[in-house]
Protein backbone atom coordinates (compact mmCIF):
# COMPACT_ATOMS: atom_id res chain seq x y z
CA UNK A 1 0.00 0.00 0.00
CA UNK A 2 1.34 3.54 -1.06
CA UNK A 3 1.90 5.91 1.55
CA UNK A 4 2.24 2.81 4.47
CA UNK A 5 5.40 1.09 6.15
CA UNK A 6 4.61 -2.42 6.12
CA UNK A 7 6.91 -5.13 7.71
CA UNK A 8 8.44 -7.28 5.29
CA UNK A 9 10.11 -9.67 7.69
CA UNK A 10 11.63 -9.95 10.91
CA UNK A 11 15.13 -11.90 11.70
CA UNK A 12 16.37 -13.25 15.36
CA UNK A 13 19.18 -15.54 16.27
CA UNK A 14 20.74 -16.89 19.19
CA UNK A 15 24.62 -18.02 20.19
CA UNK A 16 25.73 -16.47 15.79
CA UNK A 17 28.43 -15.16 14.16
CA UNK A 18 26.09 -13.72 11.72
CA UNK A 19 22.42 -12.88 11.00
CA UNK A 20 21.22 -13.19 7.58
CA UNK A 21 18.71 -11.10 6.19
CA UNK A 22 17.92 -12.52 2.48
CA UNK A 23 15.12 -11.85 0.00
CA UNK A 24 13.98 -8.66 1.90
CA UNK A 25 14.29 -6.15 -0.97
CA UNK A 26 11.90 -6.94 -3.75
CA UNK A 27 9.76 -5.05 -6.47
CA UNK A 28 6.89 -4.28 -3.69
CA UNK A 29 9.03 -1.43 -1.99
CA UNK A 30 10.86 1.01 -2.69
CA UNK A 31 12.47 2.11 0.23
CA UNK A 32 12.99 0.56 3.55
CA UNK A 33 13.83 1.15 7.12
CA UNK A 34 15.67 -1.68 8.73
CA UNK A 35 16.26 -1.86 12.96
CA UNK A 36 18.81 -3.93 14.32
CA UNK A 37 19.40 -4.73 17.67
CA UNK A 38 21.46 -7.49 19.81
CA UNK A 39 24.03 -8.07 22.41
CA UNK A 40 27.21 -9.98 22.73
CA UNK A 41 29.81 -10.88 25.63
CA UNK A 42 31.25 -8.34 26.46
CA UNK A 43 33.87 -7.01 23.91
CA UNK A 44 37.66 -7.44 24.45
CA UNK A 45 39.11 -6.64 21.49
CA UNK A 46 37.53 -3.49 20.06
CA UNK A 47 38.24 -3.51 16.32
CA UNK A 48 37.70 -7.01 15.62
CA UNK A 49 34.42 -7.48 17.02
CA UNK A 50 32.76 -4.44 16.11
CA UNK A 51 28.79 -5.38 14.04
CA UNK A 52 29.59 -5.01 10.13
CA UNK A 53 26.94 -4.72 7.32
CA UNK A 54 27.16 -6.34 4.23
CA UNK A 55 24.86 -6.32 1.16
CA UNK A 56 23.63 -9.46 -0.40
CA UNK A 57 22.78 -10.38 -4.17
CA UNK A 58 19.18 -11.46 -5.12
CA UNK A 59 20.87 -15.24 -4.92
CA UNK A 60 21.88 -14.11 -1.40
CA UNK A 61 25.90 -13.81 -2.08
CA UNK A 62 27.51 -11.37 -0.70
CA UNK A 63 28.86 -8.54 -2.98
CA UNK A 64 32.30 -7.63 -3.33
CA UNK A 65 34.67 -5.83 -1.53
CA UNK A 66 35.12 -3.35 -4.39
CA UNK A 67 31.58 -1.74 -3.89
CA UNK A 68 31.45 -0.18 -0.42
CA UNK A 69 32.19 3.39 -0.28
CA UNK A 70 31.73 4.10 3.55
CA UNK A 71 31.58 7.32 5.69
CA UNK A 72 31.04 8.02 8.94
CA UNK A 73 31.28 10.57 11.79
CA UNK A 74 31.83 8.59 14.92
CA UNK A 75 31.11 10.27 18.47
CA UNK A 76 33.34 8.04 20.70
CA UNK A 77 33.23 9.46 24.23
CA UNK A 78 34.45 13.43 23.48
CA UNK A 79 35.99 12.89 20.36
CA UNK A 80 34.50 12.53 17.09
CA UNK A 81 36.28 10.43 14.30
CA UNK A 82 35.94 10.12 10.69
CA UNK A 83 36.14 6.88 8.72
CA UNK A 84 36.03 6.46 5.48
CA UNK A 85 37.09 3.67 3.49
CA UNK A 86 36.95 2.59 -0.25
CA UNK A 87 36.84 -0.98 -1.42
CA UNK A 88 36.88 -2.39 2.05
CA UNK A 89 33.55 -3.93 3.59
CA UNK A 90 35.98 -4.70 6.44
CA UNK A 91 35.55 -1.17 7.25
CA UNK A 92 31.60 -0.99 6.85
CA UNK A 93 31.28 -0.97 10.58
CA UNK A 94 27.62 -0.58 12.22
CA UNK A 95 28.28 0.23 15.75
CA UNK A 96 31.57 1.30 18.23
CA UNK A 97 31.76 -0.88 21.23
CA UNK A 98 33.91 -0.18 23.97
CA UNK A 99 35.75 -2.56 25.66
CA UNK A 100 33.67 -4.46 27.77
CA UNK A 101 30.67 -3.26 26.15
CA UNK A 102 27.81 -5.69 24.83
CA UNK A 103 24.89 -3.80 23.53
CA UNK A 104 24.15 -2.59 20.16
CA UNK A 105 21.64 -0.94 17.98
CA UNK A 106 21.54 0.46 14.38
CA UNK A 107 18.50 2.13 12.49
CA UNK A 108 19.11 2.06 8.58
CA UNK A 109 17.65 3.49 5.60
CA UNK A 110 17.90 1.80 2.37
CA UNK A 111 17.39 3.52 -0.92
CA UNK A 112 16.61 2.54 -4.34
CA UNK A 113 18.09 -1.53 -3.09
CA UNK A 114 16.66 -2.74 -6.73
CA UNK A 115 18.54 0.00 -8.72
CA UNK A 116 20.15 -1.16 -11.85
CA UNK A 117 20.85 2.38 -12.79
CA UNK A 118 21.97 4.73 -9.52
CA UNK A 119 24.08 3.53 -6.99
CA UNK A 120 22.89 2.04 -3.79
CA UNK A 121 22.66 4.04 -0.04
CA UNK A 122 22.36 3.12 3.12
CA UNK A 123 22.14 5.46 5.75
CA UNK A 124 22.67 4.13 9.23
CA UNK A 125 22.54 5.67 12.83
CA UNK A 126 23.81 3.35 15.18
CA UNK A 127 24.67 3.44 18.82
CA UNK A 128 26.46 1.08 21.26
CA UNK A 129 27.27 0.74 24.77
CA UNK A 130 29.77 2.99 25.22
CA UNK A 131 29.44 5.34 22.11
CA UNK A 132 27.59 6.68 19.62
CA UNK A 133 27.85 6.05 15.87
CA UNK A 134 26.65 7.29 12.80
CA UNK A 135 27.12 5.72 9.53
CA UNK A 136 26.84 6.21 5.80
CA UNK A 137 27.38 3.48 3.64
CA UNK A 138 27.42 3.76 0.04
CA UNK A 139 27.32 0.67 -1.95
CA UNK A 140 28.96 1.78 -5.81
CA UNK A 141 26.97 -1.52 -7.61
CA UNK A 142 24.23 -1.35 -9.88
CA UNK A 143 23.83 -4.67 -9.74
CA UNK A 144 20.18 -5.37 -7.76
CA UNK A 145 20.39 -6.01 -3.96
CA UNK A 146 18.11 -8.74 -2.42
CA UNK A 147 19.36 -8.27 1.08
CA UNK A 148 21.89 -7.69 4.18
CA UNK A 149 24.08 -9.54 6.74
CA UNK A 150 25.42 -8.69 9.97
CA UNK A 151 28.27 -10.65 11.59
CA UNK A 152 30.56 -10.03 13.81
CA UNK A 153 33.97 -11.64 13.53
CA UNK A 154 35.94 -12.92 16.64
CA UNK A 155 32.86 -13.01 18.54
CA UNK A 156 29.04 -14.22 18.35
CA UNK A 157 25.77 -12.51 18.84
CA UNK A 158 23.83 -13.72 22.36
CA UNK A 159 20.95 -12.37 20.54
CA UNK A 160 20.41 -10.20 17.57
CA UNK A 161 17.42 -9.36 16.37
CA UNK A 162 16.27 -7.13 12.65
CA UNK A 163 12.65 -5.94 11.50
CA UNK A 164 12.76 -4.80 7.70
CA UNK A 165 9.57 -2.46 6.70
CA UNK A 166 9.35 -1.38 3.61
CA UNK A 167 6.95 1.42 1.51
CA UNK A 168 6.20 2.24 -2.12
CA UNK A 169 6.43 5.44 -3.32
CA UNK A 170 4.33 4.13 -7.01
CA UNK B 1 -21.01 -1.17 12.35
CA UNK B 2 -20.24 1.43 14.51
CA UNK B 3 -19.76 -0.64 17.65
CA UNK B 4 -17.81 -3.38 15.16
CA UNK B 5 -15.84 -0.59 14.33
CA UNK B 6 -14.38 0.38 17.81
CA UNK B 7 -13.76 -3.04 18.85
CA UNK B 8 -12.08 -3.98 15.89
CA UNK B 9 -9.84 -1.15 15.57
CA UNK B 10 -6.23 -1.75 17.65
CA UNK B 11 -7.90 -5.11 19.20
CA UNK B 12 -8.75 -8.82 18.54
CA UNK B 13 -12.77 -9.56 17.13
CA UNK B 14 -14.04 -12.66 18.39
CA UNK B 15 -16.75 -13.99 16.78
CA UNK B 16 -18.82 -17.64 18.35
CA UNK B 17 -15.28 -18.24 20.50
CA UNK B 18 -13.16 -18.18 17.58
CA UNK B 19 -10.34 -14.76 17.79
CA UNK B 20 -9.74 -12.80 14.04
CA UNK B 21 -6.21 -11.32 13.98
CA UNK B 22 -6.53 -10.29 10.39
CA UNK B 23 -5.44 -6.54 9.76
CA UNK B 24 -8.66 -4.88 8.83
CA UNK B 25 -7.83 -0.83 8.20
CA UNK B 26 -11.22 0.53 9.16
CA UNK B 27 -9.19 4.52 9.23
CA UNK B 28 -8.86 6.74 6.76
CA UNK B 29 -5.60 7.13 4.75
CA UNK B 30 -5.21 10.28 4.38
CA UNK B 31 -5.82 13.35 6.13
CA UNK B 32 -5.92 12.07 9.85
CA UNK B 33 -3.78 12.01 12.91
CA UNK B 34 -3.78 8.27 12.58
CA UNK B 35 -0.21 8.35 12.93
CA UNK B 36 0.01 6.70 9.27
CA UNK B 37 2.62 8.61 6.10
CA UNK B 38 0.17 9.53 3.54
CA UNK B 39 1.68 9.55 0.02
CA UNK B 40 1.55 13.12 -1.28
CA UNK B 41 3.34 12.76 -4.55
CA UNK B 42 6.15 10.97 -6.74
CA UNK B 43 7.77 12.74 -9.24
CA UNK B 44 10.09 10.43 -11.50
CA UNK B 45 11.68 12.09 -14.67
CA UNK B 46 10.76 10.46 -17.99
CA UNK B 47 13.84 12.89 -19.47
CA UNK B 48 16.22 15.14 -17.70
CA UNK B 49 14.82 18.37 -16.36
CA UNK B 50 16.52 20.68 -14.17
CA UNK B 51 13.87 21.04 -11.14
CA UNK B 52 11.16 19.09 -9.46
CA UNK B 53 8.28 21.32 -8.50
CA UNK B 54 5.76 20.01 -5.84
CA UNK B 55 3.07 22.08 -5.24
CA UNK B 56 0.53 20.13 -3.80
CA UNK B 57 1.62 20.29 0.00
CA UNK B 58 -1.07 20.13 1.50
CA UNK B 59 0.10 22.84 4.31
CA UNK B 60 -3.04 22.65 5.87
CA UNK B 61 -3.26 19.21 6.70
CA UNK B 62 0.15 18.04 7.23
CA UNK B 63 2.28 19.37 10.03
CA UNK B 64 5.34 17.47 9.17
CA UNK B 65 6.51 16.64 5.58
CA UNK B 66 9.40 13.60 4.60
CA UNK B 67 10.97 13.81 1.28
CA UNK B 68 12.57 11.46 0.03
CA UNK B 69 14.77 11.68 -3.63
CA UNK B 70 16.69 9.25 -5.50
CA UNK B 71 18.81 12.11 -8.02
CA UNK B 72 21.23 11.39 -10.15
CA UNK B 73 23.11 13.14 -12.52
CA UNK B 74 24.43 12.07 -15.69
CA UNK B 75 28.59 11.68 -16.32
CA UNK B 76 28.58 13.94 -19.33
CA UNK B 77 27.27 17.33 -17.54
CA UNK B 78 31.30 18.22 -16.91
CA UNK B 79 30.85 21.34 -14.65
CA UNK B 80 30.47 21.75 -11.35
CA UNK B 81 27.06 22.61 -9.81
CA UNK B 82 24.99 22.15 -6.94
CA UNK B 83 21.69 20.85 -5.72
CA UNK B 84 19.09 23.32 -3.91
CA UNK B 85 15.82 23.83 -2.76
CA UNK B 86 13.69 27.19 -2.78
CA UNK B 87 9.95 28.17 -1.87
CA UNK B 88 7.51 29.57 -3.13
CA UNK B 89 5.37 31.81 -0.36
CA UNK B 90 2.75 33.87 -1.55
CA UNK B 91 2.33 33.28 -4.95
CA UNK B 92 6.03 34.03 -5.09
CA UNK B 93 9.26 31.97 -5.18
CA UNK B 94 11.60 33.33 -2.56
CA UNK B 95 15.27 33.79 -4.63
CA UNK B 96 16.31 36.43 -2.54
CA UNK B 97 16.22 38.26 1.13
CA UNK B 98 18.42 35.46 3.09
CA UNK B 99 15.40 33.72 4.80
CA UNK B 100 17.76 30.23 3.97
CA UNK B 101 19.93 29.09 6.49
CA UNK B 102 21.69 25.89 6.23
CA UNK B 103 24.51 23.96 8.30
CA UNK B 104 25.47 20.69 7.89
CA UNK B 105 28.50 19.02 8.54
CA UNK B 106 29.90 16.62 5.90
CA UNK B 107 32.28 14.16 5.50
CA UNK B 108 34.35 13.06 2.03
CA UNK B 109 35.15 9.62 1.60
CA UNK B 110 39.04 8.92 0.09
CA UNK B 111 40.16 11.70 1.90
CA UNK B 112 38.16 11.54 5.12
CA UNK B 113 38.22 15.31 5.42
CA UNK B 114 35.28 16.05 7.94
CA UNK B 115 33.78 19.91 7.29
CA UNK B 116 31.31 22.12 7.65
CA UNK B 117 29.15 24.26 5.99
CA UNK B 118 26.93 27.12 6.71
CA UNK B 119 25.22 30.04 5.11
CA UNK B 120 22.90 32.40 4.94
CA UNK B 121 21.56 32.89 1.67
CA UNK B 122 18.93 32.65 -1.14
CA UNK B 123 18.40 28.87 -1.46
CA UNK B 124 18.79 25.64 0.58
CA UNK B 125 22.31 24.02 -0.50
CA UNK B 126 21.21 20.15 -0.26
CA UNK B 127 24.35 19.08 -2.34
CA UNK B 128 27.80 21.17 -2.63
CA UNK B 129 29.28 21.45 -5.77
CA UNK B 130 31.11 17.90 -6.62
CA UNK B 131 34.61 17.79 -6.98
CA UNK B 132 34.11 15.17 -10.06
CA UNK B 133 31.85 16.70 -12.62
CA UNK B 134 32.56 14.54 -15.23
CA UNK B 135 31.03 11.00 -13.67
CA UNK B 136 27.58 10.01 -13.27
CA UNK B 137 26.44 10.46 -9.27
CA UNK B 138 23.50 9.40 -7.24
CA UNK B 139 22.18 11.88 -4.50
CA UNK B 140 20.07 10.84 -2.04
CA UNK B 141 18.28 12.55 0.20
CA UNK B 142 15.94 12.25 3.46
CA UNK B 143 14.49 15.26 4.59
CA UNK B 144 12.01 15.90 7.21
CA UNK B 145 10.26 19.32 7.12
CA UNK B 146 8.42 21.27 9.76
CA UNK B 147 6.08 23.68 9.92
CA UNK B 148 5.60 24.72 6.02
CA UNK B 149 1.89 25.47 6.99
CA UNK B 150 2.71 27.89 9.83
CA UNK B 151 2.69 31.73 9.01
CA UNK B 152 4.79 32.32 12.35
CA UNK B 153 7.17 29.10 12.80
CA UNK B 154 10.09 29.08 10.93
CA UNK B 155 10.03 25.53 8.39
CA UNK B 156 12.78 23.90 9.26
CA UNK B 157 14.30 20.68 7.98
CA UNK B 158 16.08 17.46 9.39
CA UNK B 159 18.83 17.08 6.44
CA UNK B 160 20.48 13.52 5.87
CA UNK B 161 22.16 12.92 2.50
CA UNK B 162 24.75 11.64 0.36
CA UNK B 163 26.11 11.62 -2.65
CA UNK B 164 28.74 9.27 -4.70
CA UNK B 165 30.30 9.07 -7.92
CA UNK B 166 34.17 7.59 -7.65
CA UNK B 167 35.56 5.67 -4.33
CA UNK B 168 37.11 8.91 -3.67
CA UNK B 169 34.36 11.24 -4.17
CA UNK B 170 30.90 10.01 -1.99
CA UNK B 171 30.21 11.93 1.09
CA UNK B 172 27.71 11.88 3.58
CA UNK B 173 26.30 15.09 5.43
CA UNK B 174 23.97 15.95 8.43
CA UNK B 175 22.67 18.64 9.66
CA UNK B 176 19.64 21.26 9.59
CA UNK B 177 17.91 23.61 7.46
CA UNK B 178 15.61 26.92 8.71
CA UNK B 179 13.39 28.99 6.96
CA UNK B 180 11.86 31.94 8.03
CA UNK B 181 8.44 32.31 6.92
CA UNK B 182 6.38 35.23 5.73
CA UNK B 183 3.81 32.92 4.76
CA UNK B 184 2.17 29.34 4.06
CA UNK B 185 5.30 27.24 2.00
CA UNK B 186 2.93 26.58 -1.20
CA UNK B 187 5.61 25.21 -3.08
CA UNK B 188 9.24 23.48 -2.70
CA UNK B 189 11.45 23.44 -5.70
CA UNK B 190 14.19 21.43 -6.28
CA UNK B 191 17.07 22.28 -8.73
CA UNK B 192 20.19 21.38 -9.84
CA UNK B 193 22.30 23.69 -11.68
CA UNK B 194 24.01 21.21 -13.35
CA UNK B 195 24.17 21.75 -17.29
CA UNK B 196 22.25 18.64 -18.39
CA UNK B 197 19.63 19.05 -14.87
CA UNK B 198 18.62 15.62 -12.80
CA UNK B 199 18.47 12.64 -15.28
CA UNK B 200 15.73 10.61 -16.28
CA UNK B 201 14.23 8.26 -13.65
CA UNK B 202 15.72 10.76 -11.00
CA UNK B 203 12.45 10.26 -8.19
CA UNK B 204 11.36 11.94 -5.78
CA UNK B 205 8.80 11.47 -3.57
CA UNK B 206 6.98 13.27 -0.67
CA UNK B 207 4.89 12.49 2.36
CA UNK B 208 2.82 14.07 4.77
CA UNK B 209 3.01 12.93 8.63
CA UNK B 210 0.53 14.48 10.79
CA UNK B 211 1.33 15.26 14.14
Amino acid sequence: MAGKFEKVNTFTGSSVASLTLGSIFSADYNFYNVYIRGGMTGVSDIAAERPKLKVLTAAGAEFSTGIYDFTSFELNGSNITDNNANADQDNSLLNILIAGGNTFSAHLKVFNPLSTTFYKYIWAACIGSGGYNKVGTMVKSQVAAGGLKIEVPGNTFDEIHAAVYGIKHT
Amino acid sequence: MSMLIMLKEGGTLGIDGNPIDEDIDLLPDAGGGNGKLTLIETQTLASAQAEFTLSALQADTFNTHILIGELAVDGTDGTQYEIRMQYTVGGSRITSGNQYEHRYVQIKGGSGSRSTRQSTGNFHLLREQFDDPANAKSFNIYQTIHNLGSSTLSAQQEFRGNSHSSASNSRQSIGGFNFTNTGVVQTLHIYSTATNGFATGSRVSLYGVAV
